[in-house]
C-alpha cells in the first residue's frame, strides 16, 4: 500500500497544517489547524434545525445532509484558512465513535483528499478531539484530568503524558447530555432540551430534592438513569395529585444532582491522581450551571480549570485537528483501508511511542 | 477559449451502489483498466485502493484525468453516499468536472451486453460520438435492470436499445413493487402494435429474486422474455461516465447528491403526519 508513504514527512520545527473533518453526528465540520493550536478556519454546518422536527438526531437524515454539505465546508475552510491545498501537511478525520453512516461521509472525503493530494491520513478519536479542544486556547500540563460531558459521553480521562489516554470513569447508562434531553422532554421542552433545563434551573427559587448516584465509594463511574426516573416520578406524582409540577424546582433538583456528582468525582479524580489541571470538555461544557459549579469548586480547591470557549465545546473540526496533531508529531498515520469505528476505543487511540 | 484537445481524454468512473464495487479508467470510450470487488460489502475500505490500483494498471497518473464520474444510485444508501462523496471530493481537490450517472443504467447496459454477447468494447464509439443510430432498421430491445429493494420492491427503470447503441431511457429510476411494475410493463407492451413491440425484453441484475414475477410477461413475449443475472462491472460504469464527460456534460459539484429515489423513513413518516 503506497498511500501510507509520505511525500513530506514531519520535521522538527516545521509548521504543520492539518485539514480536519468531523461528521460523527449532526454537524458537518471542516477546519484547518496550524501546529495543533492555531485555528485558521473552523467551518460548521449544523443540521440541528432539521433534526428538531424529529425530536432527535435521525442517522439516515444526518448522513444525507453530510453529503450535501461536505464539499462546501471543505471549500470554505480552505478559502478562509488561505492555505493552498498542496501546503497541507495531513488530512485528519473523525474515525469514531459516532454514527457509522455519518462517519463514513467524512472518512470518504478525507480519504479522497489524502489520495488526491498525496498527504498522510490521520484517523482521529472524537473524544480525544473534545479533550484537545482545550489546547486550542491554552497549553496543557501533565498529568491532567479531563471531564468529558456530551450528548453521547460522560467520562473521566487521565492523561499522564501528552497523547496517552486512560479512562478511569464512564457512564454506565445514559450520558449527561442524553439525561438532560430526556428530562427536558418530561418537562415539555422541545429537542434539544438541555439548554432549557439549564436556564430554568438558574431561575428557580425552589429545589425538588432528587437522589445522587455515587455508585461504589471508590468508583469514578457515573449513572444517570435512576435520576432520570426520579424526575419522571416527580412529574407524574404532581400530575396525579392534580397539581402542576414544580418545573423549575425539578429542573434545579436535577441539575444540582448532576452537578454535585460530576464535580465531586472530578475533584476526587484530580486529587487522587495528582493531576495538575482539570479540563472540562464536550457539548455539555456549554451548560452554565456546570461551568459555574466547577469554576467555584476548583477555585476553592486551587485546581487549575480549563474550559474551552463554546465554539470548541460543541462538535467541531478544529478539535479534531488539535488531536490529530499528536499523531502527526509521532508520524502515526492510517492506511487508505482504514474503517469507520463507531465504537473506537480512546485508550487504544493513545500515541504508540 | 481554444477547446482543441490534443491528447486523448482520460476519465475515472466508479460505482458503489450495489454489492460490487467497481472502478474504471477510460481513455475516450475505451477501457484501460477496471477493478471489481465483491468480497466484502464494505466499499469504504477498498474504494480508494481500488482507484489507485486501476490507475496504476492503466498507467495513468491521477493528474492526467480530465473528469470523474460516479454512479449516483439508486441502491444501498450507504453505498451511494460513499461513491458520491468520493467522486465529489476527488473532483474538488483535483479541480475536475464531476458527472453522475444512473447506477441502474450501468447495470442495464452491462447486463444487456452480457446477455446479447456484445463485448462492452463494442460501445466505445457510441460513448464518444453523437449517439450513432444502431444497425439500421434493427428493432429495439427493452432493458429492465433490477436491484432488490426488499419487501417485494425493486429499484428499476426501463431502457431500449438496438445492438451497438447505448440504452435510451423510457422510464425513470424508481423504487417499485415488482408485481405492479410487471403489470405496468405488460400494459405498455399490450398497447403497442405487434410489429412495434421490442424484439426482446431483458431483465438483468438481481433476477434471481424477482425473475419469477416477470414470468407474467411470458404469454405476451414468449421466447422474447430473457433473463440475465448480472453483477455490475467497471467497464459499464466507465462507458456511462465517459459518455457524459466526453460530451462536455457535468454536474454542479457541490449540489451533486445520491438519487435515493425515496425519502428517508423518518421524513416519510413526518410527511404522513
Amino acid at each position: 500500500m503506497n498511500s501510507n508513504q509520505l511525500s513530506n514527512p514531519p520535521k522538527p520545527g516545521q509548521d504543520s497544517y492539518i485539514l480536519a473533518i468531523e461528521t460523527s453526528c449532526d454537524e458537518t465540520a471542516v477546519s484547518v489547524v496550524k501546529n495543533g493550536r492555531d485555528v485558521l478556519s473552523n467551518m460548521i454546518f449544523s443540521q440541528i434545525e432539521t433534526h428538531k422536527a424529529f425530536g432527535g438526531v435521525v442517522p439516515e437524515v444526518a448522513s444525507r445532509k453530510h453529503v450535501e454539505s461536505i464539499t462546501v465546508m471543505l471549500e470554505e475552510a480552505v478559502e478562509e484558512a488561505g492555505i493552498p491545498l498542496d501546503q497541507l501537511s495531513a488530512i485528519a478525520v473523525t474515525q469514531g465513535p459516532g454514527l457509522v453512516g455519518a462517519l463514513l461521509v467524512g472518512i470518504m472525503a478525507a480519504k479522497s483528499l489524502a489520495f488526491a493530494l498525496d498527504k498522510p491520513l490521520i484517523g482521529t478519536h472524537h473524544i480525544a478531539g473534545h479533550i484537545y479542544a482545550n489546547r486550542l486556547v491554552q497549553e496543557l500540563e501533565y498529568p491532567c484530568m479531563a471531564l468529558v460531558v456530551s450528548g453521547g459521553h460522560t467520562e473521566l480521562v487521565l492523561m499522564e503524558q501528552e497523547g496517552h489516554f486512560h479512562l478511569i470513569g464512564r457512564t454506565r447508562d445514559d450520558a449527561v447530555g442524553e439525561a438532560y434531553d430526556k428530562v427536558a422532554r418530561a418537562l415539555g421542552f422541545p429537542y434539544p432540551g438541555g439548554p432549557y433545563v439549564d436556564q430554568l434551573a438558574m431561575q428557580s427559587e425552589t429545589e425538588v430534592k432528587l437522589p445522587r448516584a455515587w455508585l461504589e465509594p471508590d468508583s469514578y463511574d457515573f449513572s444517570f438513569s435512576g435520576l432520570k426516573s426520579a424526575v419522571l416520578n416527580a412529574v407524574n406524582q404532581s400530575k396525579m395529585r392534580g397539581e402542576t409540577p414544580d418545573q423549575s424546582g425539578i429542573a434545579l433538583g436535577f441539575q444540582a444532582s448532576v452537578m454535585e456528582v460530576l464535580v465531586e468525582k472530578a475533584i476526587r479524580a484530580v486529587r487522587e491522581t495528582g493531576a495538575v489541571q482539570l479540563l472540562l470538555c464536550g457539548g455539555v461544557a456549554a451548560n452554565q450551571g456546570l461551568r459555574a459549579a466547577l469554576t467555584a469548586r476548583c477555585k476553592q480547591e486551587s485546581i487549575a480549570l480549563l474550559v474551552p470557549p463554546l465554539k470548541y465545546c460543541t462538535d467541531n473540526a478544529a478539535m479534531i485537528g488539535a488531536a490529530a496533531h499528536l499523531k502527526w508529531l509521532h508520524g502515526e498515520f492510517v492506511p487508505q483501508t482504514m474503517k469507520a469505528e463507531p465504537g473506537l476505543s480512546l485508550e487504544a487511540w493513545s500515541v504508540q511511542s | 477559449m481554444n477547446k482543441q484537445v490534443i491528447s486523448p481524454r482520460k476519465t475515472l468512473s466508479l460505482d458503489t451502489s450495489t454489492a460490487s464495487l467497481v472502478v474504471a479508467v477510460m481513455e475516450e470510450g475505451n477501457l484501460l483498466a477496471e477493478q471489481k470487488i465483491t468480497a466484502e460489502r464494505n466499499h469504504s475500505v477498498f474504494l480508494i485502493t481500488a482507484i489507485e490500483e486501476a490507475l496504476q494498471e492503466a498507467g495513468v497518473n491521477k493528474h492526467e484525468l480530465t473528469g470523474i464520474a460516479t454512479g449516483v444510485g439508486p441502491g444501498s444508501y450507504t453505498g451511494i453516499r460513499i461513491g458520491v462523496t468520493t467522486a465529489k471530493t476527488l473532483a474538488w481537490s483535483l479541480r475536475l468536472p464531476v458527472a453522475g450517472f444512473s447506477s441502474l443504467a450501468a447495470l442495464g447496459l452491462g447486463g444487456w451486453a452480457a446477455g446479447t454477447s456484445q463485448p462492452l468494447e463494442a460501445f466505445a464509439a457510441a460513448a464518444t460520438g453523437p449517439s450513432a443510430p444502431g444497425t439500421a432498421g434493427s428493432p429495439a430491445e427493452w432493458i429492465i435492470p433490477l436491484m432488490d429493494a426488499r419487501r417485494g420492491q425493486v429499484y428499476t427503470a426501463l431502457f431500449e436499445a438496438a445492438p451497438g447503441e447505448l440504452p435510451r431511457r423510457l422510464e425513470p429510476d424508481g423504487i417499485r413493487l415488482m408485481e405492479r411494475w410487471v403489470s405496468a410493463l405488460a400494459g405498455r407492451l399490450a398497447a403497442l402494435a405487434p410489429q412495434a413491440r421490442p424484439s426482446a425484453v431483458w431483465f438483468t441484475g438481481e433476477t434471481a429474486v424477482h425473475g419469477q414475477a416477470a414470468e407474467a410477461l411470458r404469454p405476451l413475449l414468449g421466447e422474447g422474455l430473457q433473463f440475465m443475472p448480472y453483477e455490475l462491472e467497471g467497464a459499464a460504469a466507465g462507458l456511462l461516465g465517459a459518455e457524459r464527460l466526453l460530451a462536455g456534460e457535468s454536474d454542479e459539484l457541490h449540489t451533486l447528491v445520491p438519487n435515493y429515489t425515496q425519502l428517508s423513513e423518518a421524513e416519510a413518516n413526518q410527511q404522513r403526519g
